[in-house]
């Protein structure tokens, strides 16, 4: 069932970036190990999240995803080609079906571009319609992502920082992609246009049946887009499951962390969360840990946790299943309630089950 | 705690600030009629989105306004003396010394060419005339305060040897370092990860509380807040629209802004199925005079009134106040309802 609705697959991708450190003993060749061996399912007209802090390797495997990096090992099936073994020309071909949008609108514009030629860049790179048909799109693509028509001669910075991701989404769409990879798109925006973003996002993916990629730190965003989150630390997926399930209960000490460390605008919860304080920085992805990865800073860490690399694996547990998977030797005793108490905020009784947004239009 | 604060005397009162940019374009309003006090140990959050002023505001209270702007009018009584009369020279042995300041971007307030050491030996030096061994041994008894593991080798790190987290720690070594009277952190965490930003908050908390340092907060996020401070002004177009002890503010918010900032805030504690709620339109233009309420346009309460008469904060004498004319009607709607798919 769930094999031919995957619109993209991930196989044990790895990313590797070489770097050359100097010193006084001269020249050391070195490897940052951003993506170690990464599987992961999109399907179809479904948002995946994926989150972490900085330097897990997530907007790498974005990159990788949308095809702008080309991975050093493994493989990405976009529709079941391996994208990897394609000829360049074909490459670009399937390119238009995969857009990414950037974090940063004040970095991803050029500058010395106007609204429509940004949005019709991707239009003439692809060779589609004609010219004289363009400006109509351009025009279509503006009232959609709800720009005024008129602003279309204007640059980059007479818009706000809402507005210029806006841009960045009529732009991504234009070439009628199937996948947008969306990385950190609102971390940037106030909250308020912070919601009006994500609105049209979910909007736009009704109505397009589009899927995406999500990629952020904030969990309370991640929690109410996605159906299905990937947590990543330090390279490596330290679990995956539907969001219901890790929302319900979070089985890696290190999810459990991040659940802890999200405030919510509540005082009276605020009083009762109790945070996983975690030791010590995230190590460096040059020299990642030998056995499990999160192991120097996870707070019930056990011996065998420094040598035995944990698998992704299944846990028997209300409201998962077998494709919720999670990278820790300890996660049974979690699970059972034995080890780490859930964070004060997460009460499984208060949450409801969310269900899929349904290819209905809204309202 | 709240009965105690009451007590407590006044470090900080701001009355009538006006601040304004001279742009090509014109005057930029920036900050208008902004009055507020703060009392010893007390944290007051100052919540608002780009360009409501609350940058504007601290920077006026630190004399620290760029070229193009200045206060109009207003007093600024820090401990007693109205710090908008004071010279340069005067307000330059305030700043670092009575009024601490963490920056939102650490790794752009500190110098490149210096350890985190000659930071903090030098402003030691500057304020309170430490030199040499004694100097030295403070700055790494700070610097182990604020957490930094091992602090005598970070002593001589440099800036960008350290994490954000870290140089974030180091700011907070240097605004605390002449235990200062007023605190401004103006959104210490938004450049960190989720677990350092919960760390650092804790850590603003924890000190501002042990020093009994009046602190402000400035963040645009509502949701950071709940936990960590006393009393909180929301801004809007360069004013206070609310302002109030932090639980009633939450449970029971009085102005329509504040609803919708704390509506639009995603929670993890309560999933939606991608039904955000938002704030429709955009923030006003602060060029020159706003008649009538400058959320009107983006409000869903507002009336003709509304449009043509600005609000004052109101109930005067109360702790709970705010600057709408329908505020009666909204208390009837409120709290915030939950929003669940």
């Amino acid at each position: 069932m769930s094999l031919p609705s995957a619109v993209v697959e991930v196989r044990d991708v790895r990313m590797h970036f070489p770097v050359q450190r100097t010193s006084l003993l001269g020249a050391r060749h070195e490897v940052v190990h951003a993506v170690d061996g990464v599987s992961l399912t999109i399907e179809r007209g479904q948002t995946l999240g994926l989150v972490g802090e900085s330097g897990c390797g997530k907007s790498t495997l974005g990159r990788v995803v949308a095809g702008l990096y080309t991975p050093t090992a493994g493989s990405v099936l976009f529709d079941g080609v391996d994208i990897g073994a394609l000829s360049p020309r074909d490459l670009r071909a399937l390119r238009r079906r995969f857009q990414i949008v950037f974090q940063d609108p004040y970095m991803s514009l050029n500058p010395r571009m106007t609204v429509g030629s940004l949005i019709a860049e991707g239009l003439v790179i692809h060779n589609i319609g004609k010219p004289s048909e363009r400006a109509g799109r351009v025009a279509e693509l503006m009232d959609m992502v709800g720009l005024r028509r008129e602003t279309v001669s204007r640059y980059p910075h007479e818009f706000s920082g809402g507005q210029r991701q806006r841009i960045a989404i009529a732009r991504a769409l234009a070439p009628e992609p199937e996948l947008i990879v969306l990385d950190e798109p609102v971390s940037a925006l106030d909250v308020s246009i912070q919601a009006q973003i994500l609105r049209l996002l979910v909007d736009l993916q009704q109505r397009l049946g589009l899927t995406y990629l999500l990629i952020g730190h904030d969990l309370a965003v991640i929690g109410n887009m996605c159906q299905r989150v990937v947590v990543m630390y330090l390279g490596v997926v330290a679990e995956t499951a539907q969001r219901s399930a890790l929302f319900q209960a979070p089985l890696h000490p290190y999810t459990r962390a991040l659940f802890s460390a999200a405030p919510i605008p509540d005082p009276v919860s605020e009083r009762v969360r109790r945070r996983i304080p975690l030791e010590g920085e995230v190590p460096s992805p040059i020299h990642p840990p030998a056995g499990c990865r999160f192991h120097t800073r996870c707070p019930i860490a056990i011996e065998r946790c420094h040598v035995d690399t944990p698998m992704l694996r299944p846990i028997t547990l209300e409201g998962r299943d077998t494709s919720d998977l999670v990278a820790c030797h300890r996660a049974d005793e979690i699970a059972a309630g034995a080890v780490l108490m859930p964070p004060g905020i997460v009460r499984p009784t208060d949450l409801p089950i969310p269900s899929a947004p349904t290819g209905s239009p809204a309202q | 705690m709240a009965v105690t604060i009451e007590d407590r005397r006044p470090v900080l009162e701001v009355r009538d600030l006006n601040a304004s940019f001279f742009t090509r374009r014109g005057e930029v309003r920036a900050v208008r009629d902004v009055s507020f006090s703060l009392r010893q140990g007390e944290t007051l959050a100052l919540v608002g989105e780009s360009g409501s002023g609350k940058t504007a505001t601290a920077m006026s209270i630190l004399r620290m306004l760029p070229g193009k702007a200045q206060v109009t009018s207003g007093q600024i009584v820090f401990e007693g003396q109205d710090l908008l009369r004071l010279s340069q020279r005067q307000m330059s042995r305030i700043r670092g010394r009575h009024i601490g300041l963490i920056p939102q971007d650490p790794a752009a307030s500190l110098n490149p060419l210096m350890t985190t050491g000659a930071h903090m030996t030098e402003l030691l030096g500057v304020h309170m005339g430490m030199k040499g061994r004694v100097a030295r041994d403070r700055a790494i008894e700070l610097f182990g305060a604020v957490g930094i593991p091992e602090p005598e080798r970070r002593f001589d790190a440099y800036p960008h040897q350290l994490s954000g987290g870290m140089r974030q720690r180091v700011m907070i070594a240097l605004a605390i370092a002449c235990h200062p009277a007023l605190l401004l952190a103006d959104e210490p965490t938004t450049a960190l990860d989720p677990t350092i930003q919960a760390q650092i908050l804790e850590l603003i908390a924890t000190l501002s509380r042990e020093m009994d340092t009046a602190t402000i907060l400035i963040t645009h996020n509502l949701g950071i807040v709940a936990g960590v401070c006393d009393r909180v002004a929301v801004m809007y177009g360069g004013r206070i629209v609310e302002i109030a002890p932090r639980d009633p503010l939450f449970a029971e918010p009085r102005h329509p802004y504040t609803l919708g900032l704390l509506e639009c805030v995603p929670r993890v504690d309560r999933l939606t199925a991608g039904l955000f709620q938002s704030i429709p339109g955009q923030p006003p233009d602060l060029l020159g005079r706003i008649p009538g309420c400058s959320f009107a346009p983006r409000c869903a309460y507002a009336t003709d009134r509304c449009h043509e008469e600005s609000p004052l904060l109101t109930p005067a004498e109360s702790d709970h106040r705010a600057a709408c004319w329908n505020q009666d009607h909204l208390a009837a709607v409120s709290p915030v309802t939950p929003v669940t798919a």
